[in-house]
């Protein structure tokens, strides 16, 4: 599902500055999950844990992830400075990671993206690691470019808790130390009830976890794009620590339910 | 000293996304022209304020005239010089937004400008850079960069005349040369300097080198027209933002001017 692309095209032809958005998309089996429906009787055993199958019930999380991305994509592209600015980034994860996307610029072909979620396992934290390699290698790009950058936005989605808690934890130290220096966004959500946050709460702006529940991913893809769109125009003079506060806040108020977890 | 002159040209063209919401162009220029002492000054106006557009303005047009009062005594002590001119351009604009019903920080805005004197052997120069534009310098036909941009490690991260810190930004560089290196300044906002000047291998564009040298060879109508067509035409199809810049250019009267066509 690779899609090739030269991750030097357009960086030569328009200076514009640069905002690299990465996104960590749990593509786990769990990520199937639906809401509601009618259950069949038959029931299948993946990641250790045992699903009931249903007919009907809402569209499955990865589903939305898709339905959403593409809307993300859409508003993107309507919109000239953030056209010219946002980059995507897309790493996927379950047993293993995969780099779906390296960071380029937003064009239609992205809304094609499919994401197959049959994997097991949750391999959070090395999708976080090499998230943060593919943003520091880029930040060189743009340096070596002569680009100006935004901060960096690292947007995870999952459903479930990590398998590889010691690199969770390691890489939640270096995730934190970079959101105190101001060199990231990180937004982190849970998609779904899991009672148990486990490392991902680690990865988050004050250990603040941001549940979304699996039928609202689309608003909140919506609003990611409003924010990449808003960090793309934003000028100098602005205190970033209370962008992001902002950010957290209007997410809470608006898509995600405020006392979760 | 009665063949050097100085020749002006100044432009500022609306970005796309300022065409796209129907927003005002928040860049501004201003020349001030005079028989030996003319200067260039460029603002751009902080996107996240209201009024960042008439602050750019009132910038540009208030700082002009002040250099060109004060060159003299800004040129002996540049330090002191750029410190009185923050203080007094910061109360200005605080006057000017209670006229107009804003916060002086609604008027935010970077500034630059470039003034030089013709004197009989030498041309003095007074160049001041606060925020992310750039200032390069044509000198014996060889351009190079003079003041960088000054930002933080995000794009969104600068100083502007308002901010509080500003003072400790603010860059003067002072100096004089001969009057046969025909010196040159070309100062360009962030919407178009990195069309011009790649910042890591501090390479000039010949871009840049055609724009200085157009100014001292065309006459200062079609200087001004090529100024304007090469960023409407080169650089706002590949920018989003909006884009300035002004030339400040030594010429020895009556052996440069001709009428040929500007490529």
């Amino acid at each position: 599902m690779n899609i090739k692309q030269d991750r030097y095209q357009t960086l030569d032809s328009d200076p514009s500055p640069r905002l690299p958005v990465c996104f960590l998309i749990d593509c786990s089996f769990s990520m199937q999950v639906v809401q509601g429906g009618t259950r069949t009787g038959e029931r299948v055993a993946r990641d250790g844990n045992i699903y009931d199958v249903v007919k009907g019930g809402s569209s499955p999380r990865i589903t939305e992830v898709i339905r959403g991305f593409e809307g993300f994509i859409n508003d993107i592209l309507n919109d000239t400075r953030a056209k010219s600015s946002v980059e995507i980034a897309i790493v996927t994860f379950s047993n293993k990671v995969a780099i779906e996307r390296d960071f380029g610029p937003v064009d239609t072909g992205l809304k094609s993206l499919q994401f197959n979620a049959m994997g097991d396992g949750t391999r959070l934290g090395l999708a976080v690691k090499t998230g943060l390699q593919m943003l520091d290698r880029r930040k060189e790009d743009y340096s070596e470019y002569s680009i100006s950058y935004y901060q960096p936005q690292l947007i995870i989605l999952t459903d479930g808790e990590a398998t590889d808690k010691e690199v969770c934890s390691e890489q939640a130290r270096h995730v934190q130390q970079r959101m105190q220096k101001g060199k990231l966004i990180s937004l982190p959500f849970l998609i779904g009830d899991e009672k148990e946050a486990g490392a991902l709460r680690d990865f988050s702006p004050d250990q603040e976890l941001l549940r979304i529940d699996g039928v609202n991913l689309v608003a909140l893809f919506r609003f990611l794009s409003q924010s990449a769109i808003q960090q793309s125009r934003s000028t100098a003079g602005g205190n970033e620590s209370v962008n992001l506060k902002k950010m957290i806040a209007a997410l809470r108020q608006n898509i995600v339910p405020a006392g979760s977890i | 000293m009665k063949d050097t002159k100085l020749r002006v040209a100044a432009a500022s063209v609306r970005g796309q996304s300022h065409r796209t919401e129907n927003t005002p162009c928040q860049d501004a220029v201003f020349e001030e022209r005079s028989s030996y002492l003319s200067g260039v000054c460029v603002a751009d106006g902080a996107g996240s304020c209201v009024a960042s557009h008439i602050g750019a303005r009132i910038t540009t047009e208030w700082t002009a005239r002040y250099v060109r009062r004060e060159f003299a005594a800004m040129f002996e002590e540049p330090d002191a010089g750029s410190s009185k001119l923050l203080i007094d351009l910061k109360h200005h604009l605080t006057s000017e937004a209670a006229l107009c019903g804003c916060k002086p920080s609604d008027l935010s805005c970077t500034l630059m400008f470039a003034f030089a004197e013709t004197r009989r052997r030498e041309v003095r120069y007074l160049c001041g850079n606060l925020g992310d534009g750039v200032i390069l310098m044509q000198q014996n036909g060889i351009t190079e960069i003079l003041m960088d941009a000054d930002n933080g490690e995000f794009a969104n991260q600068t100083w502007f005349v308002t901010s509080s810190d500003a003072n400790t930004h603010f860059r003067v560089c002072t100096g004089s040369c001969p009057v046969e290196s025909l010196p040159g300044w070309l100062l360009a906002t962030d919407g178009a300097w990195p069309f011009l000047y790649r910042r890591s291998s501090g390479t000039v564009a010949r871009a840049a080198q055609s724009l200085l040298e157009d100014v001292r060879t065309a006459t200062p109508r079609r200087s001004q027209i090529a100024l304007s067509s090469f960023l409407e035409n080169m650089i706002i199809p590949r920018s989003s933002d909006d884009c300035s810049i002004a030339l400040l250019q030594t010429i020895a009267h009556g052996r440069h001017i001709s009428r040929r066509p500007i490529v």
